[in-house]
């Protein structure tokens, strides 16, 4: 029909139809690029890793979330209460912020359950920004509002948050030794440190340091005074830059920490061996962090 | 391409766009519609609902597995659970997102089914956190009831006592083991109530170290309790919850909308599938139609190409661009001009330009075919070898569709053999052209050339004829006459005929009457038939109005040409010549002419060479009758000019019929002939046969016209005369038979004309059954208003009598004075006018002054044209006669300088000429000649000139000798001493009168002065004062100027109171008796002709006195005494009426030759309103 159609017709219309063609040729090709892919793409990351460290989202201007959940600290601090932005101190100590995803829910008191929800709490709450002030400071940064615009074809609020929030779940960390061991790794731990993971069963830790990640998945009664209600059951890892431990930063070393988790929960305390042991099993979960841009912190460093 | 097919074609044209284009944009939609990702996102959905039941499930069993306590660990793997929960939320989220259309309802569903799920986490974080509280009480219980045991041990209490508690502590730990284990309402209760139980029983242990341990046991129960119990509620709490049900509803609304939306799309989809379909067949059908067209146009191509080859074939063909770049070129054209074809594409025409046409010829072409035009002419170009062709070449643009020339084709063909034999034939056609033209230059100049001489012919035989008295002589001259005219008829053929063969004759239309034209026949040919004594007879329809337009001149001439045939060849019998109306419509009618006659007759093979130039019947013919033969081929030429047909039928030796048919217009004539009242005519018939009289008197009576009949002459005449008398009205109409007894009908007419007595001139109308030569030379118009031919029907004659009346009334009745002539009498009128003649010939000179002499005309000659306009810039000329070719000034110029000298008053100007051609009369009348009169010139032709030009100077009277025919003489030698003219003048130009009164005079004063000296001897003064002073009045009135001048003297001494002596009357004596001796000399150099006309003169005038009993010198005196105070009166008043009444005083007056001449002063004076005078000189006369 074509070549008949070609044979009878002018030019003009040959070039319709060549034309015509042409369209049908290509329009599959149209429906592949038209499907786009959904999965966070590195600009938002990026977005989410500057706004991180970025002093100008806080009411003072002097802070940013790296100011208290500092990477070379495993995403945390080395103080008992970090200061907010008004210049208080936080209710809880500062937890840190790794596998995001292997936690139930985000906060000890009233706690949320979209990372998202908790990043526009700690902005709000920690930083003195309302939403709108969020707005009017990436609004102002032509190239964060330009990523944003990329991103989210608009600038918001919300997409500060999103951002946040795929840039805290690009957080991961390395294998550790723990990790290795459980994957198989007999040899990954030492003896008295396998010795600690037994006693860890056995004295009953692993009920609310529960799961591989050793904790965040319970929330139990403070061992601290102060706090009260339940707190999240940190997950124990990389607990040597996360000192001093509990959420008031009351113990100042892992042992004392030990020592008074067993004395509140077991009927017979551990040993100062057993303590020991278990430390060493403790510390034997250190792993170097990374975000989606590469490694952040070593291990063993210090 | 017709309008039709071309709206179709573009219509079909714009369907398939139209088609197209929807098609195109239909694409995008048929892309988005077709694309599966609609569905692929149900099932994506519908599999993640799936997968989230699923994992609500799981989260169910694992929650449940904490609750009935762990195994493994459950909590990682609720973790995980949730993360696939969350993942495939965040899914179904984007789905969602990308679902178009309206799923509101299932939305809403979704989201509290997303926020239900933050309460599922936080009842498993619950459940989880009571999970971990419940392990550890349960790893606690072993080392928690062996202290218990040891510090019941511890106590101090009896073994059995210890057993007992121990037991105790042991049953209470398996009960709270089994409700840990196997959580129940009814386990519950029985721990309760064992706790109950042991608490009382607690109270009752009297060792403290026991009740210690008893509450530490306790206690620790107490919390695996309670965490039992928190799972418990939470797992209860994690069933309630709606985020199942809420899950359940999304799904069954968004399954809801999926079916909704799939029906749409199908919809859509079918919709979209018919589009494309119609669209697809509608430009199918547009593919179809074109197709159709392109048979046609391939079917129109193979034609097109065929005709291209025929039109190879035939002719030479180019196509250029626009700028004249050869593009094409055919066999033909590089055969027929030599170059190949390389040579030619690419280059311009101008390869073959010949050089032979002008410059602007080419320019001609592009300026016509880059307008868009055809361009046609014949060219001449150059073959290669630098040969000449030509040819006959046809340049067409081709226009685009903005009318912009896109190229441009040139056919050509092949005429050089043509155009040789063109050449040729121009050449030969020239030359023929040329003997043609001088052919004609031949014709015209012979034509002058013959007419002078003729001219000469004419009109010295018509001087000679009347200056001789011999018989034998006249009939020569009439002889010579003849010839003349018929030499005149020929050569006049002949100039027809070529004129016709240059197709130069032309048809006038010019008003005409038909009876005139049919009366001039009549009198024409009348004479040859009366010769041949055949009835001439004319039958013409009374229907055909008399006022035509047409040509008479050509009429007449067919018809005397026909008529003339017909006598020609006619022995006996008759000539009928008859018009019939044929046709009549709007403003033309047609009339069909023809002559009967009884000749020879005509064969059928006579007939078919008939109308042919230079044939007659035959060979025989032409020496038995004579003639040119030319006749009839001009007379069909003449009837074909003026429209009509001309034809013979013919039985040989029995007679023909010409007949012919001629159309005019009609005309509306001015002035209706008036029509005279019936009841007003009277008729007097007299005729000696009185059946002829009664059947006059029946048509008439049966008219309505009053009749009276006389038998005889002398009765008539007795009747009409006496009319008034016996108190009846006077006679309008005198009907007479021509021969009858006693006084013929002539007689009668002249008897009637001559009566002055009668109060009223009656028209007079002459009836006779026999034409014929007396009668035609007997015919004066003066006497007689009509002749006709018997017999005549009632109309006819009345008609007749009707014109006569009108024609006689009129001459009385008009203001001017030339109505106031008679007849015949206006050339009188004319007497001492001066006429100039231009004539370089000199025998035309003393042709036309001889023919001009008798008029009593001053007449001054002049030799060419600018003589003439010399004579008149110095004297004044009531008429010029101008030969046209002249040498110095021809007549034309003269007659431009004349008309340019703008003279008080420029006389009329007649041209002479011998070309009778009607384009030369046309010229002469163009450049401002009033008229124009043909050599040979006519006498009376000149005579009706004179007529019509010459303002009247005087009026005169009629006397009865002006009434005589015009036989006898007239013209009076010159005389010493006397002046003519003066004579003439003062006579009124009545010649005979004044050789009456020279005679007279020379009569009364042969004696010279002696009467005078007698008178002076006896001393009678008075008688002798009495006898100066007549011969002084007569010899003024006589043009005796010089016997005037001396009486002048005389009565000057007289006058002076000095007597005259003899010796003062002697120079009169002498001039007295010179004068008086001429003119003796003369009369007796004339004695003959003056005796016949004294003795004609004698005659009429007895008769007239037989006819006029009632007028006597007294009845006239009377008349004058009532006469002279009226015209005094009006004199006085200055009222110009007075000149109907001079006539009427020179009437009475002429017995009076003195006063006379005084009432001539009178009238002279009053015509030039010079009243005073006039009343002056009446005075005088009165007092006489």
């Amino acid at each position: 029909m074509i070549a008949f159609s070609l044979s009878g017709v002018g030019p003009q219309a040959r070039i319709a139809l060549l034309g015509l063609m042409f369209v049908l040729i290509l329009a599959p090709l149209e429906k592949l690029q038209a499907n786009t892919p959904i999965s966070a793409n590195p600009s938002v990351l990026k977005l989410g890793k500057l706004i991180f460290s970025d002093l100008r989202f806080s009411a003072s201007g002097e802070t940013a979330c790296s100011s208290c959940h500092r990477p070379e600290k495993g995403f945390s601090d080395s103080a008992a209460f970090s200061r907010k932005d008004d210049g208080t101190p936080t209710v809880m100590s500062t937890p840190a912020l790794f596998n995001m995803k292997q936690k139930i829910g985000y906060f000890s008191s009233a706690p949320v359950y979209s990372l998202e929800e908790a990043v526009e709490r700690c902005l709000t709450t920690n930083h003195g920004v309302s939403i709108l002030d969020i707005y009017v400071t990436l609004k102002k940064d032509s190239s964060l509002s330009q990523i944003a615009t990329k991103s989210y074809g608009r600038v918001s609020a919300g997409a500060v948050f999103k951002a946040l929030a795929a840039y805290l779940q690009s957080i991961k960390t390395s294998d550790s030794r723990y990790d290795r061991y459980l994957n198989g790794e007999i040899s990954a731990l030492t003896p008295s440190e396998q010795t600690g993971f037994v006693l860890f069963e056995k004295k009953g830790c692993i009920h609310c340091h529960a799961g591989r990640a050793l904790g965040g998945m319970v929330y139990q009664k403070s061992v601290s005074d102060r706090a009260k209600g339940r707190v999240q059951v940190p997950r124990l890892r990389n607990l040597s830059v996360t000192s001093p431990y509990f959420s008031d930063g009351s113990a100042a070393t892992l042992a004392e920490a030990i020592r008074r988790m067993s004395h509140l929960n077991n009927a017979t305390p551990v040993t100062e061996q057993e303590l020991e042991k278990i430390r060493l099993f403790l510390m034997s979960n250190e792993s170097y962090i990374s975000d989606f841009e590469g490694p952040i912190r070593y291990e063993y460093e210090h | 391409m017709n309008m039709n097919t071309k709206f179709w074609q573009k219509l079909s044209t714009a369907i398939l766009w139209g088609c197209i284009a929807g098609l195109m944009l239909l694409f995008p939609v048929m892309v988005y519609l077709l694309q599966p990702t609609s569905d692929i996102e149900q099932k994506d959905i519908r599999h993640e609902i799936q997968l989230q039941k699923n994992i609500l499930s799981q989260l169910r069993a694992e929650t449940a597995l904490l609750t009935s306590g762990h195994r493994g660990d459950p909590r990682g793997e609720i973790l995980s659970l949730l993360d696939r929960l969350y993942q495939s939320v965040y899914q179904v989220d984007l789905h969602l997102g990308n679902v178009r259309g309206d799923i509101k309802d299932a939305s809403r569903s979704w989201e509290r089914y997303a926020n239900s799920l933050d309460q599922v986490q936080g009842v498993i974080l619950n459940v989880s956190s009571a999970s971990a509280l419940y392990g550890l009480s349960v790893t606690q219980l072993e080392s928690v009831f062996l202290q218990a045991e040891t510090e019941l041990k511890g106590s101090h209490l009896p073994e059995n006592k210890v057993k007992d508690y121990d037991l105790r502590m042991v049953k209470m730990m398996l009960i709270a083991l089994r409700y840990a284990a196997l959580p129940s309402d009814s386990t519950r209760l029985r721990l309760e109530a064992e706790i109950e139980q042991v608490l009382t029983d607690a109270e009752s242990v009297p060792s403290a170290q026991a009740k210690k341990a008893f509450k530490r046991a306790l206690r620790y129960v107490d919390g695996l309790m309670t965490s039992t119990q928190r799972i418990r509620d939470n797992a209860v709490s994690l069933t309630e919850l709606p985020s199942y049900y809420h899950l359940d509803s999304f799904d069954t609304r968004f399954e809801e909308w999926v079916t909704k939306a799939q029906k749409q799309q199908r919809q859509s989809r079918w919709t979209l599938l018919i589009a494309v379909v119609l669209l697809i067949s509608a430009v199918i059908i547009a593919l179809i139609r074109l197709k159709f067209t392109q048979d046609r146009l391939l079917k129109t191509n193979s034609t097109l190409a065929a005709y291209k080859k025929a039109m190879d074939e035939h002719a030479i063909v180019s196509i250029t661009d626009p700028r004249g770049r050869i593009e094409y070129v055919n066999e033909k054209f590089i055969d027929v001009s030599g170059f190949t074809e390389p040579e030619l594409i690419g280059s311009t025409h101008k390869i073959v330009n010949s050089g032979v046409h002008p410059k602007g010829f080419f320019k001609t072409l592009w300026d016509q075919v880059l307008r868009g035009e055809t361009w046609h002419r014949e060219v001449c170009n150059r073959r290669k070898d630098g040969g000449l062709y030509w040819v006959n070449a046809t340049v067409v643009p081709i226009l685009n569709d903005d009318g912009q020339v896109e190229s441009i084709i040139s056919v050509r063909t092949d005429i050089t053999a043509i155009k040789k034999t063109e050449r040729a034939l121009t050449a030969e056609k020239e030359r023929a052209e040329v003997a043609n033209k001088a052919k004609s230059d031949f014709l015209a100049n012979m034509s002058h050339e013959i007419r002078t001489p003729m001219n000469a012919v004419i009109g010295m035989s018509h001087l000679a004829r009347q200056s001789t008295q011999d018989e034998q002589v006249i009939g020569y001259i009439d002889k010579i006459q003849y010839s003349a005219q018929n030499l005149l008829s020929i050569i006049n053929d002949i100039l027809d005929f070529s004129k016709i063969e240059a197709g130069r004759l032309d048809v006038e239309q010019i008003p005409f009457r038909l009876d005139n034209v049919i009366n001039h026949l009549a009198d024409i040919a009348s004479v040859k038939a009366n010769e041949k004594n055949l009835p001439l007879l004319f039958d013409i329809d009374d229907r055909i109005p008399q006022g035509l337009l047409g040509d008479p001149l050509r009429l007449g001439q067919v018809l005397l040409n026909i008529v003339n045939n017909a006598i020609k060849f006619t022995e006996k019998g008759e000539v009928v010549v008859s018009g019939q109306l044929l046709e009549e419509g709007g403003d033309f009618i047609q009339v069909r002419f023809s002559v009967r006659d009884s000749g020879i007759g005509l064969s059928n093979e006579q007939i078919g060479r008939l109308f042919q130039s230079f044939s007659q019947a035959d060979t025989s013919t032409t020496r038995q009758y004579g003639g040119t033969g030319l006749g009839l081929a001009i007379s069909k030429q003449l009837v074909e000019l003026m429209q009509g047909e001309i034809g013979v039928h013919s039985v040989e030796g029995e007679g023909s019929e010409f007949f012919f048919t001629i159309r005019f217009k009609r005309h509306q004539e001015e002035s209706v002939a008036e029509q005279i009242d019936l009841s007003s005519i009277r008729v007097l018939a007299v005729d000696d046969d009185a059946t002829s009289l009664n059947s006059v008197r029946e048509l008439l009576e049966s008219q309505g016209v009053a009749i009276e009949t006389e038998p005889d002459a002398p009765a008539g005449l007795n009747r009409l005369v006496n009319a008034s008398a016996m108190g009846e009205e006077p006679y309008t109409a005198l009907l007479v038979d021509w021969q009858m007894p006693i006084m013929d009908g002539f007689e009668v007419a002249k008897a009637v004309r001559n009566n002055s007595a009668l109060p009223w001139q009656p028209a007079i109308l002459m009836l006779t059954a026999h034409g014929g030569e007396d009668l035609q030379r007997r015919i004066n118009h003066n006497l007689i208003d009509g002749v006709l031919l018997k017999p005549v029907t009632g109309s006819h004659l009345l008609n007749a009598i009707q014109q006569a009346v009108v024609k006689r009334s009129r001459t009385h009745q008009g203001p001017t004075i030339r109505t106031l002539f008679r007849e015949g009498d206006e050339i009188n009128a004319l007497l001492g006018a001066r006429l100039l003649i231009a004539e370089d010939n000199l025998i035309n000179q003393e042709v036309i002054s001889g023919l001009l002499e008798s008029y009593g005309l001053d007449i001054t000659i002049v030799n060419n044209g600018r003589e003439a306009v010399n004579a008149l810039q110095q004297n004044e000329f009531d008429l010029v006669f101008m030969d046209i070719q002249m040498p110095e000034l021809d007549g034309l110029q003269a007659t431009e300088q004349i008309l340019q000298m703008r003279l008080p008053k420029t006389p009329p100007i007649i041209a002479m000429t011998a070309h009778a051609q009607s384009e030369d009369v046309q010229h002469c009348l163009s450049v401002g000649m009033q008229d124009h009169i043909a050599k040979p010139i006519d006498p009376e032709k000149l005579k009706e000139k004179l007529i019509r030009w010459i303002e009247p100077r005087v009026i005169s009277g009629y006397s009865s000798d002006a009434l005589k025919d015009t036989d006898g003489i007239e013209i009076p030698c010159y005389l010493p001493g006397v002046n003519i003219n003066k004579a003439m003048h003062s006579l009124g130009g009545n010649s005979k009168l004044l050789m009456k009164l020279m005679a007279q005079f020379c009569n009364d004063y042969q004696q010279g002065v002696e009467p005078a000296l007698e008178l002076m001897a006896t001393g009678d003064w008075d008688t002798l004062k009495r006898w100066l002073h007549t011969l002084k009045g007569t010899s003024a009135t006589l043009g005796m100027e010089d016997v005037a001048q001396r009486v002048e003297e005389i009565e000057g001494m007289y006058f002076d109171h000095l007597l005259p002596s003899n010796e003062d009357l002697r120079p009169l004596n002498e001039e007295l008796l010179r004068v008086i001796n001429s003119v003796s000399d003369c009369m007796r150099s004339k004695a003959q002709m003056l005796a016949e006309a004294d003795s004609a003169s004698e005659d009429n005038g007895n008769f007239a006195a037989s006819l006029m009993p009632s007028l006597s010198r007294k009845d006239s005196d009377e008349r004058i005494k009532e006469l002279i105070p009226a015209i005094a009166s009006l004199l006085e008043e200055g009222d110009p009426e007075v000149l109907d009444l001079l006539p009427e005083l020179l009437e009475l007056l002429q017995m009076d030759d003195d006063k006379m001449s005084i009432a001539i002063q009178i009238m002279e004076h009053a015509e030039i309103y010079e009243f005073d005078e006039a009343l002056s000189l009446l005075n005088g006369l009165s007092y006489e």
